[in-house]
């Protein structure tokens, strides 16, 4: 399952890069052939998983989000790589994979994954910024809550 | 004394070409089937040629890794289980028509689609598993469940005094009802994700086939097959209606009974698979039987050829018709196999059921 031109194709595109499934894809939501992915050869993946021990125990997801244990989430990304359609993809190969907060999607603080997905494309463009830092400072100026790091892991 | 021998030859050389000619479809359909499976490992978005696919077939270890992840890890599995899942759901169908009597039964119309799609979305939308121990399999053996469920029902209900055919074709769809409306429910509380999730589910795909399900579906046939086989001669004999069938020695309805158990495991792996690939398991049959007849000797492995190649080709049409996306294939398999199929009735002259 893979987004086409909504939601995070959508803050993909508004970082600067190309969502390989959009052409494929005329909706939000859409399944690539997974042949397509070694066909395309990107330079980046990036999932979106969250904590869905409540819907699928034990499942494949990559449980990122506040808090959470980024040795885990790192693993099972790793894991992920390894089924057929990532075989010798030039992403896997320079470890540009990463793993963001799915609920970003549908939040207000949308804008620091978009931040975020900015430095993975665009490493040097964006140097000077910190997506980790936005989300601090945001969570000290304005949230009750204390920030918990976790939101997103790199296999890098 | 010649006049007798002539009278009885002629029926014998009738009989002779009309088994010929239906041993000549039959290696028809299995010559179209392997070509179209042939065509599905050679298409894709990953443009390799024929040659390179060739020669990844016959030595794998020689062959890039990409290419052979591509051909032995995405496209076999694909194509075989389209092969798999469609000679089992004809065959189901082909079954089912045969002891009900009724030209629209098929694992559709008795319910157990509609159970196993509630099952996936009990899995997807609630995470609930009604089989806990497996949990990265929670959607497939839900949705197993659930159609084994609905059928064991129906069967159940079928061993009741009194209950005929009709009863059971009127007690499927209710089924389907029912649990139409309990998937309704469940997606009016999905979340967006989810509600894409079983929609996708719903409409059919065999983007996660691997060489496991391809094999549990091929030992489920290979089971299924013999038994009916076996039975090919009652089978055949049910069709000339229940009691003729009853007058020749025919059990009826214990046949009926065992015929349901064996359609039910035929219907419910593939689906729990593959999602709801709709009118093979209803017009796979029909073909076989326009073409071939009753006779369950030639009908059995026609309908499994005939189902077999109709999802084969819509598996090559739905990589074919949008490319790099894969369009789910139960929307292909009933709006390109419908004008074909309602060709093939009318233009038949004969009465086709």
């Amino acid at each position: 399952m893979s987004f086409g031109s909504g939601n995070f194709g959508r803050m993909v595109e508004l970082a600067g890069g190309e969502n390989m499934a959009a052409p494929f894809i005329p909706g939000t939501f859409g399944t690539v052939n997974a042949e397509q992915v070694i066909a395309s050869n990107p330079d980046q993946i990036i999932v979106t998983g969250g904590n869905w021990e409540a819907y699928v125990p034990g499942g494949a997801w990559v449980g990122v989000g506040p808090g959470s244990d980024k040795a885990q989430a790192r693993a099972k990304l790793q894991a992920l790589m390894e089924r057929p359609a990532f075989t010798g993809v030039k992403a896997v190969e320079a470890g540009e994979v990463h793993a963001i907060w799915h609920q970003f999607y549908n939040s207000p603080y949308s804008f620091v994954a978009v931040q975020r997905l900015a430095t993975w494309l665009h490493p040097e463009l964006f140097a000077d910024l910190d997506a980790e830092a936005t989300l601090k400072e945001l969570h000290e100026r304005f949230l009750p809550v204390d920030y918990r790091p976790g939101y997103w892991v790199s296999l890098k | 004394m010649t006049s007798i021998t002539s009278d009885t030859a002629a029926p014998a050389f009738a009989y002779r070409g009309l088994v010929t000619r239906r041993i000549f479809i039959l290696a028809l359909l299995a010559c179209l089937l392997i070509l179209s499976v042939a065509v599905d490992v050679s298409l894709g978005p990953a443009r390799y040629s024929v040659a390179d696919v060739l020669r990844t077939l016959v030595s794998p270890t020689d062959a890039d890794v990409q290419m052979r992840v591509v051909v032995w890890d995405i496209r076999m599995p694909m194509a075989m289980l389209a092969v798999t899942v469609g000679a089992s759901l004809s065959l189901a169908g082909a079954q089912m028509q045969t002891i009900l009597a009724n030209p629209l039964a098929s694992p559709f119309t008795l319910g157990l689609s509609a159970a196993a799609s509630f099952g996936a979305a009990l899995a997807m939308v609630l995470g609930v598993a009604l089989f806990p121990a497996a949990i990265s399999l929670m959607v497939p053996i839900n949705a197993f469940l659930m159609a084994m469920a609905a059928a064991l029902l129906i069967f159940g209900l079928s061993t009741l005094r009194g209950v005929t055919v009709e009863t059971i074709i009127l007690l499927g769809i209710a089924l389907v009802f029912s649990f139409n409306a309990a998937l309704a429910l469940l997606q009016y509380f999905a979340s967006e994700q989810a509600l894409s999730a079983v929609v996708f589910w719903t409409m059919g795909s065999l983007t996660k086939a691997t060489w496991g399900k391809v094999a549990v579906t091929a030992v489920v046939l290979a089971l299924c097959v013999p038994l009916f086989a076996r039975r090919a001669w009652a089978l055949t004999a049910i069709r000339l209606g229940e009691a003729r069938a009853a007058a020749m020695g025919v059990p009826v309805r214990r046949l009926r009974l065992e015929a349901l158990f064996l359609v039910s495991l035929l219907a419910a792996v593939p689906v729990s698979f593959v999602g709801t690939i709709g009118f093979i398991g209803i017009v796979g049959p029909h073909v076989a039987r326009l073409l071939l007849g009753e006779d369950q000797r030639f009908f059995l492995p026609g309908a499994m050829l005939a189902g077999a190649l109709i999802l084969s080709a819509t598996s090559v049409l739905s990589k074919a018709l949008l490319p790099g996306a894969v369009l789910p294939i139960g929307i292909i398999t009933a709006l390109v196999g419908v004008p074909f199929f309602a060709a093939l009735i009318l233009t038949k002259g004969r009465k086709a059921w």
